[in-house]
């Protein structure tokens, strides 16, 4: 009944069914709702975004200023101050563009400007590497922006329309950025539903309910704060972030009924009776996990896969329920936190998580897929199996696994 | 094809269009209603570094994001690769090989124990294109095989893709190598 | 004073009120002070330029000098504000400005 109502709505919304690659579903969720002020800088595997919306653009497809700055500095920037003015802004960025783009990613959250930006995950040089993993993305963890993982053309297509309904209501104003793999999703072609645009801007209406820059009642953004100033407002930023965790599950909820989709801020592939669960983020991952997890119930192994689609705030409370009747667990990382006691930046998220809720398991953190190493859906069944083995013993290796290093 | 899904590798040259013509087999087959997912195996570019492009079509979402390591069809732009990318021992069904003559298929494809489908799209891409860019002539020598798109489909993204003056003669590239290509078992 | 919780601040430390600097009264940070020779001073407008406060005020109030010159403007200093920097002495290219010592913290 409710799958029916779903189809039956989506009938009515879905204008097309494209082949996009995952930048370009990111190109026409931009175009689809209606932005003021498009500001990038070309840095690969993220070029292809900005080059289909400068497209858009000179075609007169999208009515934006498109602003090719000299820099992800000032593309950053140019769009903070055109936020900070009331306009509706995107930009998009990869790798060593987002670590120039650092000092502003602060500002931006700090000025809690409802800013959108798109960000196919890469490796950091040194050495120097184009490929994909999320470094750049676990880079910016800290800067105070809310933090979507997509895992498919279409859900990255999805979650900038969330996005634009997220970042700009007024109990979170902050900035939202939706990633997601470099190359293995921002360079594959998918299928994506693409919505009239009509529905889209229905569910996205400009919400301006915020102070702006306007010369008609002058105000100051961006002063000085001393230290008496300086907590306080840097707390009402990490509190709003942690609030809007609330608000992301409202207006996923909103979303899923006006487009008859199911997101969750978490989610679950065959994990309720599971005794292995990998945790795991983004489209390569949690892709060959599930396909992985398929071959392991073949075999009699129960598996599952908890997929972390909303990295920042982090879903705590989800993602303990979901975990909490597992055996062994293992977190899947594609970036790194040198020297930290595991190596893996998520495996400690998911520990800090377990422990605010008193919940003792078993955790492996295995790091995987770095600067796009090859990741077979096989390697996530032997981890299964290795799981299955832990569970046996009831010895687990309390040091991060390095998959596929040669050593 | 008896499997669900259907594994093809497209094998080129940086500059010979392997990432295309795999976009352009996937989008034809969600134009279709299929699922299908395409992606390259990028180094950084180069023209002339040997490129890997996979594509993944099905009737079902494909939830696998790991490259194929044994395609059901291999579509080869230059017989130079075949060795590079051990192709004839990892081939499932068919390879689709772009060679100057029969008997050089029968030389380099020894080994082979499917079915080849032999094109010369040097001569047919030079014919139409001036150049030998010869990845819409492959498209035409693989639909030989693949009945889960269709000639006019890949036709109609062959136009969107090249524009309406390369389109016509990538088209009618297309053409002649899907009436050109031979199926040799 | 009470002073204001994380809760009762503007959001994103934003200045709602146009022009409450005015409120903050830095002339108390001042070492020496600037003083304009009236009958120096050429009405060249440069100090009010540079002034980075500012704190040069422009006054419709006509003025007479010893030599018989008149002027319907004049420049005078905004004590409350000026944090003594010395630009305006500093660029007044009839040296008509004058930094002078602060007595007993101005």
């Amino acid at each position: 009944m409710a799958v029916a109502k779903a189809l039956s709505v989506r009938e009515e919304l879905v204008k097309e069914r494209l082949g996009l690659t995952s930048n370009y579903a990111a190109a026409y969720a931009v175009k689809a709702v209606d932005v003021d002020v498009i500001a990038a800088y070309p840095i690969t595997p993220q070029t292809t975004i900005i080059e289909k919306l400068a497209e858009f653009v000179a075609n007169g497809e999208v009515d934006a200023e498109y602003i090719p700055v000299e820099s992800e500095h000032s593309a950053l920037s140019a769009v903070v101050g055109a936020s900070a003015a009331g306009a509706r802004v995107f930009t998009a960025t990869a790798a060593q563009g987002l670590e120039f783009m650092h000092e502003v990613l602060h500002i931006a959250s700090g000025l809690r400007l409802p800013i959108v930006m798109a960000v196919p995950g890469r490796a950091l040089s040194a050495p120097i590497s184009i490929h994909g993993d999320y470094q750049d993305i676990m880079n910016a963890r800290d800067s105070g922006w809310i933090m979507l993982i997509a895992s498919s053309a279409q859900e990255v297509y999805d979650s900038i329309i969330m996005a634009y309904r997220i970042a700009e209501d007024s109990r979170v104003l902050l900035p939202v950025m939706v990633s997601y793999d470099g190359f293995l999703m921002s360079h594959t072609t998918e299928p994506v539903e693409i919505y009239h645009e009509e529905y889209v801007r229905k569910f996205t209406p400009r919400n301006l309910s915020r102070y702006r820059l306007d010369p008609r009642s002058p105000i100051t953004i961006g002063v000085i704060a001393s230290p008496e100033w300086y907590y306080e407002i840097k707390y009402q930023a990490i509190h709003a972030l942690k609030e809007s965790k609330s608000v992301i599950k409202e207006i996923h909820g909103e979303f899923n009924k006006f487009f008859g989709t199911n997101y969750d801020i978490i989610e679950k592939y065959m994990v309720d009776d599971a005794d292995y669960v990998l945790i795991t983020y983004g489209g390569a991952s949690s892709g060959n996990a599930k396909e992985a997890a398929k071959r392991a119930r073949e075999r009699g192994l129960r598996a599952g896969v908890v997929r972390i689609r909303l990295f920042r705030p982090f879903p705590t409370e989800e993602l303990v329920n979901a975990i909490k009747d597992a055996k062994v667990i293992a977190v899947i990382d594609r970036a790194l936190t040198p020297g930290n006691t595991y190596e893996g930046p998520v495996f400690s998220d998911v520990i800090t998580a377990l422990y605010s809720s008193g919940v003792e398991k078993p955790v492996v953190s295995v790091v995987h897929g770095i600067s796009q190493r090859t990741m077979l859906a096989d390697d996530f069944y032997n981890l299964y199996k290795m799981l299955d083995e832990y569970a046996k013993t009831g010895e687990y290796p309390r040091r991060t696994v390095f998959m596929g290093l040669r050593t | 094809m008896g499997n669900s899904t259907v594994e093809i590798t497209f094998y080129g040259r940086g500059g010979q269009g392997a990432v295309t013509a795999a976009q352009i087999i996937a989008q034809a087959a969600i134009r279709r209603g299929l699922f299908a997912s395409a992606f390259p195996e990028y180094g950084a570019e180069r023209r002339g570094a040997p490129v890997r492009a996979y594509v993944r079509l099905s009737r079902e979402p494909v939830l696998a994001r790991e490259p194929i390591e044994r395609p059901d069809i291999s579509v080869v732009f230059d017989t130079r690769l075949l060795n590079v990318f051990n192709i004839p021992a990892i081939t499932r069904r068919y390879i689709v090989i772009n060679a100057s003559s029969k008997d050089e298929v029968k030389q380099v494809l020894s080994s082979f124990n499917g079915t080849v489908v032999y094109v010369n799209a040097y001569e047919i891409s030079t014919k139409h294109l001036g150049k030998p860019i010869v990845n819409t002539t492959m498209l035409g020598a693989l639909l030989k095989v693949l009945d889960l798109v269709d000639l006019d489909t890949v036709k109609e993204l062959v136009l969107e893709t090249f524009g309406k003056k390369l389109g016509k003669s990538n088209v009618e590239a297309l053409e002649e190598a899907y009436k050109m290509a031979e199926v040799i078992v | 004073m009470k002073q204001l919780t994380w809760k009762d601040l503007p959001l994103g430390g934003y200045v709602l009120e146009p022009g409450n600097a005015r409120k903050n009264l830095t002339g108390t940070w001042r070492t020496e002070r600037p003083v304009i020779d009236q009958d120096a001073c050429i009405r060249c407008r440069i100090c009010w330029m540079y002034c980075p406060e500012p704190a040069i005020l422009e006054l419709k109030k006509p003025y007479t000098t010893k030599s018989g010159k008149k002027y319907d403007l004049t420049y005078e200093i905004d004590y409350d504000h000026c944090k003594g920097c010395g630009i305006c002495a500093h660029e007044c290219p009839v040296k008509a400005i004058k930094m002078v010592p602060e007595v007993g913290g101005g």
